[in-house]
């Protein structure tokens, strides 16, 4: 007995001595939250130029600071973004990691087309598959925070059956006693129990308020999400075999188990996936090597933003690997504006229509990205746009975008299709419950006429850009009983 | 993959309790003695439930309702202050001024008689403070008393339902009364906008109201459009001839701000020339301008010299309206005042932008509801966010005044 | 308006397709095109609109008040039921005579030979739209045959 304990307790002390590594993964501490400051220090994907520190004392240092002052070397766009147009989407896609890394970062460009806002769907996979390096994403925090508010709705929902059954049945003796419908004593329903659980109930919506935020700073925003790096990206080459988890675009994602022996989401035996597994002690971890399915996904005014605006961003299509040239793109963006896509005789861009959805969309985008403001879709929200200050990480979205074209120039056409006064406060208080500001942006349309020549003309299609012209109106629901003071 | 609505309930903000029904229990427990609190909103029963509990509450809510409207009203000897409705004049002449409401509501001429609009003699007489007569009528001669030459003098009251009837078309219709109404019971002093004045007396009034006429623009000084145009105008380099040039050249910036300058597009103001389209266009009504001016209440309130008013609204039906256009948008606008630069430069970044340069609430009566809707003149164009991480040591970067604005004191 | 070419949206039932297997995890998914894939017994008629037949990893929507259901432990929970999707642009417009088409095409949910009120709701076809947009973002909304009771939660 003695020896076995003995035998136990040294065991114990071995293991605890070995289990301290052990049990510590190597690469998470504590839980940090990352440092948007820094991670989205850049606005825009386009290289500053950092002038060199200057020495005024210094004569060397002043003429060089002068030098360069008048010749600055060329540096901004050092880096062009290769995005692919997909008729099946409608959209430009990234797919290369470090480009997509690169977008979201400076300037939150695009969206994870398989996420709710920054591409994590990798992540979230291989999470799902048993990883245990990755960070939660935001995803996962959400789902898990729904789940408890459908268990408390169920709750409440139990109770509150539960005590209108009560009442039913003391209302049913009452009258077996009495003999007829009694007025008796009132029974009062425990409404305490079912107003406690609303409450709470409501506690948890309030936390949710724009599914688009990638981190509530909750306590459980901790880990970090590390970008998929490209080493876990190149699975196809066989060394692993069957130990790679290989998710095609074809098969259907059941719960697959990883091939060792222990099931996925707990770390017991050390599985490592990649061609470097070493026979060395390996810590209690799993990696998990997914083919990422998911690609940045930019919306046509954003690709052409970046593409003409900006220019660092080429646009190819999947037929060949040349670049489109800014016209083809402009003609090609100008058909997908609407779903069917118009048919490619419909665009001219000498008798150039300017009322076209996407160059109307174009112009708002525009507008607003080059005043700072982070423009992202607003479909959630029944809008077009939505606007963040810096971008979704940093706050929520303060306005919603709702673009109404004015044909005040043009002959016979009716200057507004006029939008009925329900549809404008439906949307109105959806984006109140959510804490946004609604604002209305008119955009006077050129004619076509007016427009004329722009195709031969230096910076013709700024000139365009210029004739559309913008009015902004913020709306806000006013109660009178709210605003007496 | 949620079925997951919006979340549930409303902010208080939201909260309009005039969207509610009342439920007049509450009532009956505050007028009993010792008296209740005031009762907070309650939850709605999801669908009947077929309980004799659910049916009690409800029949107690409705008896109670009852109760309260079958009360009698009456008018005191002290109080009773008595009009004359002046059907071609359209307007009610006081006989007594009683009571404080006069000193928010109607007109008082050279000889001191104070006369009503009809929208405030209907909203006194629904509200009880005030009985109106019709017009003195001669009554028929009484052959019994020949030596009478006219008749006796009638002085008829007019029933609630009379003065709807003679009223309510000279105060602009329905909505436009409901939209009154509902602001006076609200606690606001409500006047018209002289413009709608047809009677010479209420036409004159004392307080500033009207837009000044859009002189130098004081305020785009420092807008995008002149830093914008300068800044696109140096920029040489390749492409000429290139409609699709790109924005950003390749170059140097020694900032992010200097950046976003080179993508701004400088574009003209909205302005209007008066369209010449065809006969019809010209007599459309313009429906988009305002009816009321608003003042919260204050104790100091003086009808001869109330100041600039706190609101201005315009009433509108969904019968025959939708939502403005550009130009009804800006004809609306050109009516009203801008905020002076000195309060608006003490709003934030976002109150600026909500509030904008003026404001005026649309007021849509959809058959008896009304919903009330601010319309700010914003204008995102005159302020660009900061776009630099700030200097080393000077923490997070926000942003407080435009680029060449003074800085805005948060 | 031109009227949506096949390829235009079978484009756009793949970009469903992708979505519903890799975000949301749907499972024994079945492409819908001719009615012959709902039912056998029919025709060889193209559908109005493309569509996919799947099952969600979690039971959707269901009317009946979630009390009645929850005495099962999230272990015994019975594999969630399949439901009808149909891709839609968030641009495009459909006429009441398209939705009808669609849902005449489908099968009348099991049970609901009976007709009457009582268990009738839970028993009305349905389909899921999903709505495609321009960034990538798939909504998706229930849509009944009918007028069905919200449920109280």
């Amino acid at each position: 007995m003695a020896d076995t304990s003995a035998n136990g307790a040294a065991t114990a002390a071995a293991t605890a001595a070995i289990g301290s590594p052990l049990n510590k993964p190597p690469h998470s501490a504590k839980p940090k939250r990352p440092n948007y400051n820094v991670i989205h220090a850049d606005p825009l994907p386009v290289v500053l130029y950092h002038s060199p520190t200057l020495i005024p004392h210094n004569p060397i240092s002043l003429l060089h600071h002068l030098y360069l002052y008048f010749f600055p070397p060329v540096q901004s766009h050092k880096v062009t973004y290769i995005g692919v147009f997909s008729p099946v989407t409608m959209s430009v896609e990234i797919r290369d990691p470090t480009a997509v890394l690169d977008l979201w970062n400076k300037g939150f460009w695009g969206k994870g087309s398989l996420s709710r806002s920054e591409p994590t769907w990798l992540n979230r996979e291989m999470r799902r598959l048993g990883d245990t390096q990755v960070g939660e994403t935001s995803e996962e925090i959400t789902r898990r925070r729904r789940d408890q508010r459908k268990e408390m709705k169920k709750e409440r929902a139990r109770k509150e059956k539960e005590e209108l059954q009560k009442i039913k049945e003391a209302e049913a003796k009452n009258n077996e006693d009495t003999g007829s419908v009694s007025n008796g004593k009132p029974i009062i329903a425990d409404s305490k129990v079912v107003v406690e659980l609303e409450t709470e109930i409501k506690g948890l919506d309030e936390t949710v308020t724009e599914p688009s935020h990638p981190s509530v700073p909750t306590e459980e925003a901790g880990l970090p999400t590390p970008p998929p790096s490209s080493d876990e990206l190149n699975t196809s080459d066989g060394e692993s075999k069957t130990d790679i988890v290989n998710i095609g675009s074809e098969t259907l994602p059941v719960s697959v188990p990883p091939t060792s022996d222990s099931p996925p989401a707990q770390p017991a035996k050390v599985v490592r996936f990649d061609s470097n597994t070493s026979t060395k002690e390996i810590p209690v971890e799993k990696k998990v090597i997914v083919q990422n399915q998911e690609h940045l996904q930019l919306m046509l005014s954003e690709a052409f933003f970046l593409a003409y605006a900006l220019g660092v961003l080429s646009v190819t299509t999947a037929d060949s690997p040349k670049p489109l040239s800014l016209p083809e793109i402009f003609k090609l963006f100008l058909r997908h504006s609407i779903f069917p896509p118009l048919p490619e005789s419909s665009i001219s861009l000498t008798n150039f229509n300017p009322d076209n959805s996407f160059l109307i969309n174009y112009v708002v985008y525009h507008h607003f990205r080059s005043l700072g403001w982070v423009v992202k879709s607003g479909v959630k929200f029944s809008v077009d746009y939505l606007l963040y200050k810096r971008g979704p990480v940093f706050s929520h979205a303060e306005f919603a975008i709702l673009i109404i074209p004015s044909y005040s120039r043009w002959e016979g056409k009716e200057e507004n299709v006029g939008r009925e006064w329900y549809w404008l406060h439906s949307i109105t208080r959806v984006n109140s419950q959510v804490k946004k500001t609604v604002v209305l942006v008119y955009v006077d349309v050129p004619t076509a006429d007016e427009v004329k020549g722009w195709d031969c003309e230096t910076d013709g299609l700024k000139t365009v850009l210029g004739k559309y012209r913008i009015r902004e109106v913020a709306l806000r629901r006013w109660i009178p009983g709210r605003n007496r003071e | 993959m949620e079925t997951d609505g919006l979340t549930s309930g409303f902010d208080d903000g939201d909260i309009d309790l005039s969207d509610e029904t009342q439920d007049f229990r509450f009532l009956a427990n505050i007028t009993k003695k010792g008296g209740g609190s005031i009762p907070k909103r309650g939850e709605k029963d999801f669908e009947p439930d077929g309980t004799n509990l659910q049916s009690n509450t409800l029949d107690d809510s409705r008896n109670a309702m009852f109760q309260a409207l079958s009360v009698e009203r009456s008018h005191t000897g002290k109080t009773r202050a008595t009009a004359t409705w002046h059907s071609t004049r359209r307007l009610a002449q006081i006989h007594e001024q009683r009571g404080v409401l006069f000193k928010a509501m109607g007109r008082a001429d050279k000889t001191g008689t104070m006369w009503l609009l009809p929208e405030e003699l209907m909203y006194m007489v629904e509200r009880g403070s005030l009985e109106c007569f019709y017009e003195e009528e001669q009554g028929p001669q009484d052959p019994a008393e020949p030596e009478h030459k006219q008749g006796i003098t009638i002085n008829v009251p007019m029933s609630v339902q009379a003065v709807y009837a003679a009223a309510l078309e000279a105060t602009g219709g329905l909505e436009r009364y409901q939209v009154y109404s509902n602001l006076k019971r609200s606690g606001y002093i409500v006047f018209r906008d002289p413009e709608g004045q047809y009677d010479e007396l209420f036409r004159n009034v004392g307080y500033e109201y009207k837009a000044p006429p859009p002189a130098g623009r004081g305020w785009n000084l420092w807008g995008l459009g002149i830093f914008g145009a300068l800044f696109n105008g140096t920029f040489w380099g390749p492409g000429k001839g290139d409609p699709f040039r790109s924005m950003l050249a390749p170059g140097a910036y020694r900032s992010y701000a200097e950046m976003y300058r080179r993508l701004a597009i400088p574009r003209k103001e909205v302005e209007w020339t008066p369209t010449t389209k065809t006969g019809e266009e010209e007599t459309k009504i313009n429906r988009f301008t305002v009816t009321y001016h608003v003042w919260k209440p204050r104790p100091n309130f003086k009808k001869s010299a109330p100041g600039p008013p706190d609101f201005y609204v315009c009433v509108l039906s969904t019968l025959d309206t939708r939502l403005p256009s550009l130009a009804e948008m800006d004809g609306l606008f050109k009516d009203i005042p801008e905020v002076d630069r000195a309060t608006a430069k003490q709003r934030g970044l976002y109150q600026g932008l909500k509030e904008g340069r003026r404001n005026v609430i649309l007021a849509t009566v959809d058959y008896g509801v009304i919903s009330y809707m601010k319309f700010s003149d914003s204008r995102f164009g005159d302020e660009m966010l900061e776009v630099d991480p700030p200097a080393k040591g000077k923490g997070k970067p926000g942003n407080k005044g435009g680029k060449g604005g003074p800085p805005v004191k948060k | 308006m031109t009227t949506a070419e096949t390829s235009d949206l079978l484009n756009l039932r793949s970009v469903v397709l992708s979505n519903l297997q890799h975000q949301h995890y749907w499972t024994d998914i079945k492409l819908l095109d001719t009615q012959v894939d709902i039912d056998e017994n029919t025709q060889n008629d193209p559908l109005p609109r493309p569509m996919i037949y799947g099952r969600p990893p979690e039971q959707l929507y269901n009317p009946e008040p979630a009390s009645s259901t929850n005495e099962a432990s999230s272990s015994e929970k019975p594999p969630a039921d399949k439901e009808y999707v149909l891709p839609v642009h968030l641009t495009e417009k459909l006429t009441l005579r398209t939705w009808a088409s669609v849902f005449d095409n489908l099968p009348t949910p099991s049970g609901a030979a009976e007709g009457g009120e009582g268990g009738g709701d839970a028993k009305k076809k349905r389909i899921v739209v999903a709505v495609v947009s321009g960034d990538s973002t798939v909504v998706y909304y229930i849509m009944h045959d009918g007028i069905v009771k919200p449920r109280q939660n």
